[in-house]
């Protein structure tokens, strides 16, 4: 049990050390995709040449800064687990849901809503080319709930872990 | 512990049980997939012909460079490196409904280690091609190794996610055998 509690100690210090750097990255993604996303905003403007294009790029804005948001909490949870050293507790399950919601949200709503205003508002929707859905981004939503399942477990021996000593 | 812990600790073992096979499943797709998009990439590249048949979408479509094959077989290796421990370890967890062991840990560490190669590879050919042909010395040019689309940011945070994981399967396998041998 010593050994075990060595153990422990060591990997939270790596995993501490680690969600710094982490952090670090996963802030600047944020500062990625947010500048991505106002720099897509002079595009919605009317003088636009194709109608539909303005709509395209209203989902596109959208999606950069839905992932931007996405980007921010991931970085927003590497901090508290630099700071604490607990990786296993419910606020970071909860973010972790979060984070995986927003990317399922990534995936089905940006596109076929500004595809249903474009509709909406009688524009020729033949030149919508973004896809409707986006997989990889369906995927990573799936992952990061699968992923809060594996923490909330994690939760649980934490608790056992803590009321045992 | 009260029995309520211990009840939800089932469900949650069996819940993750049924992810994982699900998750199994979709992993496994995704290899095959890869496994014949490279079958493709490679038997269309050696195929290609020096110029376009027609002016046609499809013909350009058809056209389009995939890379070289030493590049698209080292591509496959490292995704193959990737997805073989992943689907190893959702395996594990499909059938005991327990991720947090130490074997676990050190798949999540091997998958995280190919993502990050896959990410660094193009910025070292292209860094390769700049001591062969160009100035590598040149600050604008080893500012183009980290623009998007030479570097893979993607990949290159799935490896931090998969090496933190790692970490934190171990963390969690401690706590795993503390919770064992308190039973």
């Amino acid at each position: 049990m010593k050994q075990s509690a060595t153990d422990k100690n060591t990997i939270i210090r790596r995993l501490r050390t680690g969600s710094i750097g982490i952090c670090v990255f996963y802030f600047l993604l944020t500062i990625f995709y947010a500048e991505r996303g106002i720099g897509m905003l002079p595009n919605l403007k009317p003088e636009a040449e194709l109608e539909i294009y303005r709509y395209e790029t209203i989902s596109q804005t959208v999606t950069y800064f839905l992932m931007a948001a996405a980007m921010l909490l991931a970085a927003i949870l590497f901090l508290q687990i630099a700071r604490k050293g607990m990786p296993f507790q419910d606020q970071h399950v909860r973010t972790v849901c979060i984070i995986g919601v927003l990317f399922l949200i990534i995936a089905v709503i940006p596109a076929p809503a500004a595809l249903l205003l474009a509709k909406l508002n009688g524009v020729d929707t033949a030149m919508f080319l973004s896809p409707l859905i986006s997989i990889s981004a369906l995927l990573e939503g799936f992952l990061m709930l699968f992923i809060a399942q594996i923490l909330h477990y994690g939760t649980m021996l934490q608790l056992e872990s803590d009321e045992t000593l | 512990m009260d029995k309520n812990h211990d009840a939800r600790k089932q469900q949650t073992n069996a819940s993750i049980r049924r992810s994982g096979k699900i998750a199994l499943v979709i992993a496994i797709l995704i290899l095959l997939g890869q496994i014949i998009s490279f079958l493709y990439k490679v038997t269309f590249t050696l195929r290609r012909p020096d110029t376009l048949e027609d002016e046609s979408f499809l013909s350009y479509l058809n056209y389009i460079r995939y890379g070289t094959v030493p590049d698209l077989i080292v591509r496959i290796i490292l995704t193959l490196g990737t997805m073989i421990p992943v689907i190893l370890l959702l395996r594990d967890i499909s059938r005991k409904g327990l991720p947090f062991t130490i074997q676990n840990g050190t798949r999540m560490f091997i998958a995280g280690i190919m993502q990050g190669l896959l990410a660094l590879l193009p910025v070292l050919f292209q860094f390769v091609q700049m001591i062969r042909y160009g100035d590598s010395s040149d600050s604008s040019s080893l500012a183009y190794l980290i623009q998007p689309n030479v570097l893979n940011y993607l990949n290159l945070s799935f490896c931090f996610l998969l090496l933190f994981l790692a970490g934190l399967f171990r963390y969690g396998a401690a706590l795993q055998q503390e919770s064992d041998e308190t039973l």
